[in-house]
C-alpha cells in the first residue's frame, strides 16, 4: 500500500508539473489562471459608469452595489455605510498600491481602531523602507486600522501623495464619523488614472491640481 | 528681554509627512472642516513647507513619519532674538491660543497629544522651527527636533519664510 501511495503522489506531482509549466508557457491560459486565483484570494471590481465609475476590492463588492444611487454615485445614507475615498487622479501610486494590495488579497473593508495604531505605525514603512527614487513609503491596509500594521503591502510612493493621503484620512475619519471600532469601505475614484506601474521618480499627478 | 517667560518641553509624532498644530481643533465641525487640505495646500504651492488656515498650523517635513520627536514651546513677551542659524527650515506665522492649549496631531487620523501645561489664551506670532532633515530623511531616527515660539501680535500678517531647507522641491 505505501508503494501505491507513492506512486499516486509521483504521478499528481507530475500532473502539476505539466500544469504549472503549461500555464506559464501560454499567455492567454496565464492571464485566466490570475484572473481565477484572484476571484479566489482577491480582486477588484469596477462599479458604475465610465465617468463615475470607481473601485473597490472584489470582496467588498456586494456591499457596494447596493448602495449606488441612480446617478452611480455612492448614497452615504445606505445601510449606515460609511466610506474612504482615495482619488486615483490626486494619488494614483497610493491608489495603485491600495488596488494591487487587493489583487493580493487584503481586504476592501477596514475596521478604525485607535488601540492598534501605535502598534501598527512602528511596524510598517520604517525609515529604512527602501526608497531607491526619493519618494516615501506607503502601506495598505492603513496603520490606523484593526487589519493594518505587520503583513500591510508596503510601495514607494510620491511624498507629495502621502501628505494629500495623510489629510485625506483624518478629514474623512471625521466627516464620515468613522469612529473607533467603525468598520469603513476603501474606494477608489477615477480607477483610470491608478498608476500604470511603480513610482520612478516622476509625480504624474503633480499638476493635476490642489489635494 | 533675552529669556521666554514660559517654556515647555514636549515631544511630538509625525506621519505622513505632517503635524498639525493647532488650538482649536478642527474636527467635529459642521459642515466638516478643509482645514487640514488647505494647510496643506497653502504649505507645498508657497513653498514655505509650513501651511496655515483657520488656525491651523501644517508643519511639512520631508520624511515619512516621527516618533518622540522633541518640541520645545516657547512664550515671549516679544519677538525673540533670532536663532535661525541652529535651524534647518524657519517659518513665521499667525497662531491663535483660544482655550490655554496647543495641540499636536500627526497627519493620517492617529491620535493627538497636547501641552500639558497651559499656554496663555491669545492672538500670537509664532515662529516654526525645524532640524535634523538632513538626516532623517536619510532614514536615521530619532533626529529631528522641532520649535514653537510665540510672541504677541497686534495685528494679522502673512506667513514668512525666514529659512528655506535646501531638500525641498521647489519649483524655481
Amino acid at each position: 500500500m505505501p508503494l501505491v501511495a507513492t506512486k499516486t503522489r509521483s504521478g499528481a506531482l507530475l500532473f502539476a508539473a505539466i500544469a504549472v509549466v503549461t500555464v506559464v508557457a501560454i499567455p492567454e491560459l496565464r492571464v485566466k489562471v490570475t484572473d481565477l486565483v484572484e476571484g479566489i484570494t482577491g480582486g477588484t471590481e469596477l462599479v458604475g459608469e465610465v465617468e463615475t465609475q470607481f473601485m473597490v476590492a472584489a470582496s467588498a463588492a456586494s456591499q457596494v452595489r447596493k448602495c449606488v444611487s441612480q446617478r452611480n454615485t455612492l448614497d452615504q445614507d445606505c445601510d449606515d455605510l460609511k466610506f474612504v475615498m482615495i482619488d486615483a487622479q490626486r494619488m494614483p501610486f497610493i491608489a495603485r498600491n491600495i488596488s494591487t494590495a487587493w489583487k493580493a488579497g487584503k481586504p476592501g473593508v477596514l475596521t478604525k481602531d485607535s488601540t492598534r495604531e501605535s502598534v501598527n505605525r512602528r511596524q510598517v514603512c520604517r525609515p529604512s523602507f527602501p526608497r531607491p527614487n526619493g519618494g516615501q513609503c506607503d502601506e495598505f491596509p492603513f496603520a490606523s486600522t484593526r487589519q493594518g500594521g505587520e503583513g500591510a503591502q508596503e510601495h514607494e510612493v510620491p511624498a507629495r501623495e502621502n501628505r494629500c493621503q495623510g489629510g485625506t484620512l483624518g478629514r474623512r475619519y471625521d466627516a464620515a464619523g468613522i469612529r473607533d471600532g467603525d468598520d469603513f469601505l476603501v474606494v477608489i475614484t477615477h480607477p483610470s488614472k491608478i498608476a500604470p506601474g511603480p513610482y520612478q521618480g516622476v509625480d504624474i499627478a503633480k499638476e493635476r491640481g490642489d489635494c | 528681554m533675552t529669556r521666554p517667560d514660559i517654556t515647555i518641553s514636549t515631544e511630538v509624532e509625525i506621519d505622513y509627512g505632517q503635524v498639525y498644530i493647532y488650538s482649536a481643533s478642527p474636527w467635529g465641525r459642521k459642515p466638516p472642516s478643509e482645514a487640514v487640505t488647505r494647510a496643506l495646500n497653502d504649505a507645498e504651492q508657497s513653498e514655505r513647507f509650513v501651511g496655515v488656515a483657520d488656525g491651523l498650523i501644517d508643519l511639512v517635513v520631508p520624511f515619512r513619519k516621527s516618533f518622540n520627536a522633541p518640541m520645545r514651546i516657547e512664550v515671549w513677551q516679544q519677538e525673540p532674538p533670532p536663532d535661525d542659524d541652529t535651524w534647518d527650515h524657519v517659518v513665521d506665522v499667525d497662531f491663535d491660543v483660544v482655550d490655554g492649549r496647543i495641540v499636536f496631531e500627526p497627519s493620517g487620523g492617529f491620535g493627538s497629544l497636547s501641552t500639558e501645561e497651559s499656554v496663555p489664551s491669545g492672538a500670537y506670532r509664532a515662529r516654526v522651527s525645524g532640524r535634523g532633515y538632513t538626516e532623517a530623511a536619510s532614514g536615521a531616527e530619532g533626529s529631528d527636533s522641532y520649535q514653537l515660539r510665540l510672541w504677541p501680535r497686534d495685528a494679522d500678517t502673512p506667513p514668512a519664510l525666514r529659512k528655506s531647507w535646501s531638500g525641498f522641491p521647489t519649483s524655481g
